[in-house]
């Protein structure tokens, strides 16, 4: 895989990360393939950081740490940030192991996730679907793409404008009233699909693979270092983000706060159907 | 267990038998076979050898100071004068550079390029930088940038792949996919083709090719950022790939198989070809010729185009030639120019 975007402190933290590809494929090739630990998979999930975690933090920070420009990482599993890098002003947000519970699963539903903010914007966001190798990428007014070993293609959403023609993913809710909301969705939507995994959900979208993902339960489970690379790249796409009382989403920036704000998300193939949804 | 086409160290000129002794295992003695030839390797590993040792040559980067046929936008604003004075200095400062590390690469009657060659990239851009503001500041000239597209004498490998049109990133992926098939799984990453980021730019001379014959056969590997250049600008999806191995290719060493056909695949065609690419000699266009000819019929319409030719006989060996962002149609100026000044001739030449 090759770096694609115009800006060279975008193409460096590309190359950076795309060295970052190959660690986290022999970290996959390695260890995570080999999930489930049929001994550990019936603990209850309590939503702490595992050693999967760490070891995917590890890599990419071990790959970031040559990198010319400053870099300021805020990354879900260190609670300070991290400093690399000489000259400039850029601010990473990482989620090292987004889906770490289909990772122990076995569920070949998990990501990396990195957003780079500069200058007021998130201008470039990479999501490695780490199972399948395909990496989700954009850079701020230069597109979405799907990048494979061999291949790179442009990211369009998907246009439809019914429930019955969509194609939708969710994140189970705990609330009666929500309840009802999505069960009217699943018997009205063309397909449904459930990855537990939103950023690799939120760039399905970007793909036309799906329409919409929607997490309404609040206070919701979509935190910024989750979704704010896959955020950008659904934009990139032609798709739009909402929260559960359809106001625009987006995502604040870097903070350590952005580790834990948890919100709600309506995620779309485009903004028009914020109407059909809520 | 997949076994390789048997072959003896005597049938393979560049094999030899030897013997390889283990000192720290009880002397234990057994054979082997040494090779400089990949496919003689690659089948010796498919026939159950262990690779035991390997000596690696390397070349050394290189970067091109200034190139007559192919002028960078740097240099474009500056009057045909000016740049071929700019040349005549740039040559002689390099003739002189007296460094151990640094080299000017040398060959026989490559007249319009200054190019170096060290052991480390950033050491040649930086003297490259230094020697080029020095040139530069030697030359009198008057920016005209409003007046002047800045690559008009050159056509510049500047376009991100990203940035043109779906129908020529789906040619891109078209291709790669077909490609892939003959590089080897550990190669993806580093294969030129496959890893595509900048193509050449939009420029005027691609719709002028695009006249002269309906199939465009280029070479790989560097014909393929030059074709998507020209399917960007033109959308003539009347493009196709071969492949010339000639000495010193590196692409070798990447291969699963040889890629010895036409990509699209053509079984037939009456129509006139005209095959592209970057001349040193003019020896890939006239192989490639002989290979269409042979492939798809002696009676069919060929022509050559040589792009940035390097020395006079690629130039004359070609029916067209691209020279300082100039389209040139070979015998119409062959009888002006001469063998030792036809790259500084060319450069005050119009074009076809």
């Amino acid at each position: 895989m090759r770096a694609l975007f115009k800006h060279e402190y975008v193409a460096e933290l590309e190359e950076c990360l795309y060295e970052a590809r190959k660690q986290l494929r022999r970290y996959w090739a390695a260890t995570l393939a080999c999930l489930p630990e049929l001994d550990i998979e019936n603990k209850n999930w309590d939503n702490t950081k595992t050693k999967f975690d760490i070891d995917c933090q590890n890599i990419l920070f071990k790959c970031l740490s040559s990198i010319s420009i400053r870099i300021t990482i805020y990354s879900e599993e260190s609670t300070s940030p991290i400093n690399f890098g000489n000259h400039g002003d850029f601010y990473l947000l990482i989620d090292p192991l987004d889906g770490t519970h289909n990772a122990i699963l076995g569920f070949p539903g998990y990501t990396s996730s990195v957003a780079l903010y500069h200058d007021g914007n998130y201008v470039f966001g990479w999501v490695y679907d780490i199972s399948r190798d395909l990496v989700y990428t954009a850079a701020y007014g230069e597109g979405a793409y799907l990048q494979s070993p061999i291949t790179v293609k442009r990211l369009q959403t998907r246009k439809t404008n019914s429930i019955e023609d969509m194609r939708i993913s969710f994140h189970r809710p705990k609330d009666c009233s929500d309840i009802n909301k999505i069960q009217n969705l699943i018997w009205s939507a063309a397909k449904i699909r459930v990855y537990s995994c939103s950023s690799l959900e939120i760039c399905l979208i970007a793909a036309g693979v799906l329409d919409a993902f929607i997490d309404i339960g609040p206070p919701g489970h979509e935190r910024s270092c989750d979704i704010a690379a896959a955020e950008l790249i659904l934009r990139e796409a032609g798709g739009a983000l909402f929260d559960d009382k359809g106001h625009p989403r987006l995502c604040p920036p870097p903070t350590t706060a952005s580790l834990s704000d948890n919100g709600t998300l309506i995620a779309l193939s485009s903004e028009e159907l914020i109407r059909i949804i809520l | 267990m997949k076994h390789a086409p048997h072959l003896t160290f005597s049938e393979s000129s560049n094999s030899t038998l030897v013997t390889i002794i283990s000192e720290h295992h009880a002397w234990r003695t057994l054979s082997g076979v040494q090779t400089n030839d990949y496919y003689a390797y690659r089948n010796a590993l498919l026939n159950g050898c262990h690779l035991q040792k390997a000596s690696f040559e390397l070349r050394h980067p290189e970067v091109m100071i200034y190139d007559l046929s192919n002028i960078e936008p740097d240099f474009s604003y500056l009057s045909d004068d000016e740049i071929v004075n700019t040349w005549k200095y740039l040559n002689l400062r390099t003739s002189e550079l007296n460094s151990i590390e640094l080299r000017k690469i040398k060959g026989d009657g490559l007249s319009p390029e200054i190019a170096i060659s060290g052991p480390s990239k950033p050491l040649l851009l930086d003297y490259k930088k230094s020697l080029i503001r020095e040139a530069l500041s030697h030359t009198s000239h008057t920016k005209q940038l409003s007046s002047i597209k800045p690559t008009a004498r050159g056509i510049a490998k500047n376009r991100l792949l990203i940035a043109t049109s779906d129908k020529t990133m789906d040619f891109h992926n078209r291709f790669c996919a077909f490609y892939s098939e003959y590089i080897s799984h550990e190669h993806w990453d580093s294969s030129l083709p496959l890893n595509t980021r900048y193509i050449y730019e939009d420029h005027a001379i691609w719709h002028k090719i695009k006249t002269i014959a309906k199939n465009k056969l280029f070479l790989l590997s560097a014909g393929l950022p030059l074709a998507l250049g020209y399917l960007a600008t033109t959308e003539d999806q009347n493009i196709f790939f071969s492949e010339v191995h000639r000495q010193n290719d590196p692409s070798l060493l990447t291969r699963d198989n040889d890629f010895l056909d036409i990509f699209p695949h053509v079984l037939s065609s009456s129509d006139s070809w005209l095959i592209i690419d970057k001349a040193y000699t003019g020896g890939s266009l006239r192989a490639a010729a002989n290979m269409i000819r042979k492939k798809l019929g002696y009676k069919l319409e060929i022509k050559t185009l040589a792009l940035f030719p390097k020395t006079f006989s690629a130039f004359m060996s070609a029916d067209y030639a691209i020279y300082a962002g100039k389209l040139f149609e070979v015998r119409s100026y062959a009888s002006r120019l001469d063998r030792e000044n036809w790259h500084t001739q060319l450069i005050t030449e119009h074009s076809i």
